[in-house]
């Protein structure tokens, strides 16, 4: 079976160091980071990635809108949301614009492998 | 979100387990003190970070760091990620750190109906911090190393005015 390629967007770059870290840890072929939410839109179509995780807060465009972008280019795209406590409506909301699931921070190896699997069933 | 805590928690004792589990990782063996209560943030650090949760409860965490300290934090984390190391990653250490801090104190202080909403987190250099109107209660726990200090300030409710000097 091919190594799943995953897209990481977070405006922090120790976030996107962490998760790429983590996610070839457990597997995954890290093909892209993005650091906003209109570079991911562009990099998802030039990449197209099995799997991404989103940062739902980021300065500028938003987790969420960005879902809902890279959902009208890509209506099976899956996405996973990276998010704090404190940000359950915005977990909402972005599982509405078609996000497959949500991670909370701090980010372990083992549940952002169970999720991401989910995510690509 | 099943992961929110059902149970009151004393504020203090859940942020000082917080701190020390957050911090303790990258600064070593040392302790930071009890929170007490002072009439204000003071004296201005070199950079401060700060996150507010709102909702049924307000607060503000703001953390006041010597340079120094700052520096062998933003260290301890892109060594290990394999990044450079920069005034810009230094901001972006801290704001995660913060970021943990307030997200993990939020489901410390929320329940399964009253929901708080976490702010992004902030970083200001040699920022001055007031009071803002009204009744403020603010209370600090420090962490002395031989870096410099950590001012970690748990202020309710989030009211405070930052003046960014250069």
């Amino acid at each position: 079976m091919a190594i799943p390629k995953l897209m990481c967007v977070d405006d922090s770059p120790i976030m996107l160091a962490k998760l790429k870290q983590l996610a070839e840890s457990v597997g995954y072929d890290v093909c892209g980071l993005a650091q906003s939410g209109s570079d991911a839109v562009k990099l998802y179509q030039q990449l197209e990635p099995d799997v991404v995780t989103m940062d739902i807060t980021m300065v500028g465009q938003d987790g969420i809108e960005t879902v809902r972008q890279i959902r009208v280019i890509d209506p099976d795209a899956r996405i996973v949301m990276v998010t704090s406590h404190g940000q359950e409506s915005m977990v909402l909301q972005a599982l509405k614009a078609g996000a497959k699931g949500y991670v909370m921070k701090p980010v372990d190896p083992d549940s952002l492998s169970a999720h991401l699997a989910r995510a690509l069933k | 979100m099943n992961q929110i805590a059902q149970q009151p928690v004393d504020p203090d004792s859940a942020l000082l387990t917080l701190l020390q589990k957050s911090f303790q990782p990258l600064i070593a063996e040392q302790q930071f003190s009890p929170f007490q209560s002072v009439s204000a943030i003071e004296p201005t650090r070199d950079i401060c970070a700060m996150i507010s949760l709102t909702g049924p409860v307000s607060i503000m965490l703001v953390f006041a760091l010597d340079h120094a300290l700052a520096w062998r934090l933003m260290q301890t984390e892109v060594q290990a990620l394999g990044l450079d190391e920069n005034e810009e990653m230094l901001e972006a250490v801290l704001g995660e750190i913060t970021n943990i801090i307030g997200g993990n104190a939020t489901a410390q202080f929320a329940s399964a109906d009253n929901h708080i909403h976490l702010s992004l987190p902030f970083i200001f250099r040699a920022a001055k911090v007031r009071a803002g109107v009204g009744e403020v209660q603010i209370k600090r726990s420090s962490l002395c190393t031989g870096l410099g200090i950590l001012d970690a300030y748990f202020v309710s409710p989030a009211k405070l005015t930052f003046t960014e000097s250069v």
